[in-house]
Formats: C-alpha cells, structure tokens, sequence
C-alpha cells in the first residue's frame, strides 16, 4: 500500500509585475483579452496537473506560469507562442516535481506514524448538498434552470434534451457545453468553499497563490 | 462516428491513466493548445463522474475511476461533487414533478365536484376559449398589418419632412450667406464711394472769390484777400458783382504775371439777386498761376463792341 506525502510549499522566485506584464502582452495586446487568456490558460494548466494526478495542481499551475513569465522576461529569445512554451515548461515542472522527495510515492512502512485523518463523514456529504442546494438558489434564474435542464436525463435521453435544449436556448451544443461548465464550476466552488469555511480547510486544496487579474464571479 | 468514439474512448483512457506516454503526451500537446479539445476533454470527465455519480457504470468501470480519482482529494472532490450535484438534481426534479401532478389531480378533483350542467360547460370551455383565441389572433393580425402599414407611412413622411426641412434650411444658409455676402459688399462700396466723393468734393470744389467790379475801375487795385487754390482742386468760380450793369454781356480775360493771356471766357450773362447784378466766372483752376495774375473785366455792346472796364490783380497762392 501507498499513501501521498505532501509536498511543502516551495517557489522559487516570485512572480515580478513587470514579467507579468509581459506575459500577458504576448496574451494579448488587448488587455482585457490578455486577463482573460490568462485565466484560460491557467484552467487548462491546472487541469492538466490533475490529470496528471498531482496534488496540488494550482500550485503547479501557478508555478509554471511564473516561470513562463520569467523566460520571456528574460533575453531569452522565444520563438514558441505562450501556450507551446507554457506547455514545456509544465511538462519539466512535472518532472521536477515528481521527482522531489516531499513528493515522491513512498511505501507505509517507510512513514513515521502519525495521528489517522478524520474518515469520509456521511454528515459531510449531506452538509455538501445542502451547501449545494443554497449555492443552485444563489444563481440567477436562467443560470439554475440550465444546469438543471443539463443535468436531468442520462443515456440517449441525455443527448437528446441537450439538443433541445440548445435549441431553445439558440446556441450550439458546444456553446451550451460552455455555459453549464461554467456553471457547475461556480457551483463547485461555491460548495468548496462554504465546506471549507465550515470544516477547516480539511477537504480541499490550499488557497491560490497569487490573485488572477479577473477575479471569478462565483456565488457565495 | 467510429471515430468519434475512438476518441471519447481515448480521452477516457486518459482520464482514468491507462494510456502510453506518447499517447498521453499527444492528447496534451492537443488540448492545451486548442479549446474545443480541452472543452471535450472536460466533457467527457465531467459525463463520466456524473454517471458514476448516479450508478450508471459497471462495476469494472466504477473500480477504474475510484482508483484515479479516490486516492488524490483533489480529484475525489469532483467526484463527490458530482455525486451531490446528482442527488440534488434528482431531488429537484422530484419535486417538480410531484408539484405537478398535485396540480393535475387538483384541477380533476375540483371539477369532478362541480354540477353536471357546470362540468359540460367547463368542458366546452377550452373550445370557446380556442375560438376566442383564434378570432382575436385574426384579428389581432389585420389590425397589426393595418397598423404596420400606417407606421411605415407616418415614417416616410416623417422622413421627407425632414428632408423638406433640410432642403429649406440649407437654401435659407446660403441665403444668409448670399445675404451677407452683398451686405458686406454694399457696404464696402458704400465705403469706397463715400471716401470717393469725400476725395472728389475736395478735389473738384470749385474756389469762390467774389471781387467787386470797383476793384477793377481802380487801376493796380487788388483783391481783398489772395485765392488759395488747394492741391486737387479743378476750378475756381468767382463773382463779380456789377453795381452798374449797363452791358447785355461781359467778357473776362486772366493774364498771368508774365503778361501771357491764360484764360478768356465771353458772352458772360449778368444775373441778378438780392445782393444784386453779377456775373460768375469758371475758372480751370490749373489757369492761376501763383502769384500775382490780372483779371480784366470788359463789358460788350449789343453791337459786339468790347468796352475795357477795368483789371484787378488776383493774388493766388496754390497749396
């Protein structure tokens, strides 16, 4: 059997406005565009840590971010787009952090004994819900019936109401794909949160380490 | 379609960590470059996590996500989500579904309760109602279409009185322009013709100097005051008052200083006033030398006979 040791936190360097800046001008020379292609980015990266299976994929997000921005601000010449060069980079940070001892898989023999994690609580999971419940009723109208239009059949059926209801809705299917991620999403954190608040943290990942440049609209 | 299911079964390999490295470095190569893969690849995560959630997979299938996603609480926190998001779902749409068809028994129940005669009227009713319905969307339709056709009226002639009023405020701007334009043009002719005849009263006002005709009879006799002529001046016009006019007509010679004969003028008619006879002289004003000239005054007989009746010396200073 093996068990996950956490990594402690470690950055490098920090993140300097000036090669943010510059990050996000290649982005865009838009800066509104750039914020939101930042933020696209970042989702995509941290993504792509977890499914990697990493731990904490916001950190590793943010990390490989920080040293895109640092590699551009530097006399590096960059031939690939933000995006490739992003990409390379997260592919090394993985590396590299998968390699570091705090991170490494080890066998529970090798531990030192420590004091057992609260078990999976049936009482978290009814409090989840409910947390969920307010959360869906904090959204504005047309935002819940999406989601739960979107969610209410399964099979054939499914992709069927879908259909219609993109239709309805006039937009395509991937378009409403879109909007109902970008719903549950909020949802998701909106629960997170509120559970976090509530149990100490305990069931989720640790708070991001630098502030976006467009905050999320999430319900509280 | 084979394809696309290729796919979704790739990305689900993918997601649950069954594929080669170089499948997996592929399929992120891709996503992390084009959003509508990443947008899929999300998609069938979050498909997947909502089937588990609601029971839907096989036992093998369940055993497969709960290895990847239990064991990382970063990724069991989808899972538990979409388990909560199912169950509220389902709740949800219980409950809609339980709010109606309370709704469709009370309806039922009610009317069952209601007199015969009251339930075949009731019954008829969703009939009129459809007749009410029909009748008023007709004619809701012609009065829209009438209606319509009187706004796209009104609009065009809305817009040629604009057009109307635009033409007239133009032509009434070039108007005031023209308007101006001559005002200012009178008024520099007016100006020009002012200074014009301001320049030419000067210049053509003719010299007045009244001599009597004594001043003649007394030989070397002068004038009372010298004639100034100003510069541009053109004539000069003088009286010679005759106390005795005793001739039909005058004659009038001016002789420069040196003696040469300047100027002549006969046939001079006298005229009468209350001051009494005279006759006026013309004199181009270019004819009086300055200095001293000699005016001679003769009177003519009805034969034609010159009579000397005197000189007088004329002092001119020209300006």
């Amino acid at each position: 059997m093996e068990i996950v040791s956490l990594p402690e936190k470690e950055r490098e360097r920090e993140l300097t406005p000036k090669a943010f800046t510059k990050l996000l001008a290649k982005l865009s020379t838009d800066p509104e565009i750039a914020g939101g292609e930042y933020e696209e980015l970042r989702r995509r990266l941290i993504k792509f840590f977890e499914w990697r299976g990493s731990l904490f994929p916001e950190d590793l997000a943010d990390e490989t971010l920080n040293r895109t921005a640092r590699k551009i601000d530097g006399d590096e010449e960059i031939e690939k787009n933000v995006i490739a060069l992003a990409l390379g980079v997260a592919h090394f940070v993985f590396l590299e952090t998968s390699k570091r001892p705090d991170y490494r898989r080890v066998s529970l023999e090798d531990l030192i004994p420590v004091a057992a994690p609260p078990e999976h609580r049936l009482e978290d999971d009814e409090l989840r819900v409910a947390y969920l419940r307010e959360c869906l009723r904090s959204l504005p109208k047309e935002s819940r019936e999406l989601i739960i239009e979107y969610y209410r059949e399964e099979g054939r059926a499914k992709i069927e109401d879908r259909k219609v209801l993109a239709e309805k809705l006039g937009i395509s299917l991937n378009a409403l794909f879109s909007r109902a991620k970008r719903i549950r999403d909020r949802l998701e954190l909106c629960v997170t949160r509120r559970l976090n608040r509530k149990l100490g943290g305990a069931l989720v990942q640790r708070p991001p380490a630098r502030k976006a440049p467009r905050p999320d609209g999430d319900p509280q | 379609m084979k394809q696309t299911q290729d796919s979704e079964d790739l990305i689900e390999r993918y997601l649950l960590g069954e594929l080669s490295v170089a499948e997996r470095t592929a399929l992120e190569n891709e996503y992390l470059v084009d959003k509508a893969k990443y947008d899929q690849v999300c998609g069938i995560e979050d498909d997947l996590l909502y089937r588990y959630a609601r029971g839907a997979l096989s036992p093998a299938d369940r055993e497969r996500i709960e290895r990847q996603y239990l064991t990382n609480p970063w990724r069991r926190r989808h899972l538990e989500f979409a388990k909560a998001l199912a169950q509220v779902i389902d709740g949800e749409m219980a409950t809609r579904s339980a709010a109606k068809r309370t709704t469709d028994v009370s309806w039922r129940s009610q009317l069952g309760a209601l007199p015969r005669g009251l339930r075949i009227v009731l019954r008829l009713m969703p009939a009129v109602a459809a007749l009410v319905v029909i009748s008023g969307g007709t004619w809701l339709a012609i009065e829209t279409s009438r209606l319509r056709v009187m706004l796209r009226e009104a609009r065009h002639e809305v817009v040629a009185q604009q057009q109307r009023a635009q033409t007239q405020a133009r032509k009434i701007t070039e108007l005031e322009t023209q308007y101006r334009m001559l005002t200012e043009e009178h008024e520099s002719l007016l100006a020009q013709l002012q200074a014009a005849q301001k320049t030419e009263s000067w210049r053509l006002a003719p010299v007045f100097l009244t001599i009597s005709v004594e001043a003649f009879r007394s030989p070397g006799a002068q004038g009372t005051q010298p004639m100034v002529i100003p510069r541009g001046a053109i004539g000069a016009r003088l009286r010679l008052n005759l106390p005795e006019n005793a001739f039909p007509s005058y004659r009038v010679t001016l002789i420069t200083e040196d003696g040469r004969e300047a100027f002549r003028k006969n046939g001079l008619k006298p005229r009468a006033d209350k001051a009494g006879d005279f006759v006026i002289v013309n004199l181009p004003a270019n004819k009086l030398t300055n200095g001293e000239n000699v005016l001679s005054l003769s009177g003519i007989s009805p034969k034609g006979e010159a009579e000397p009746l005197g000189k007088s010396i004329l002092k001119v200073r020209r300006r």
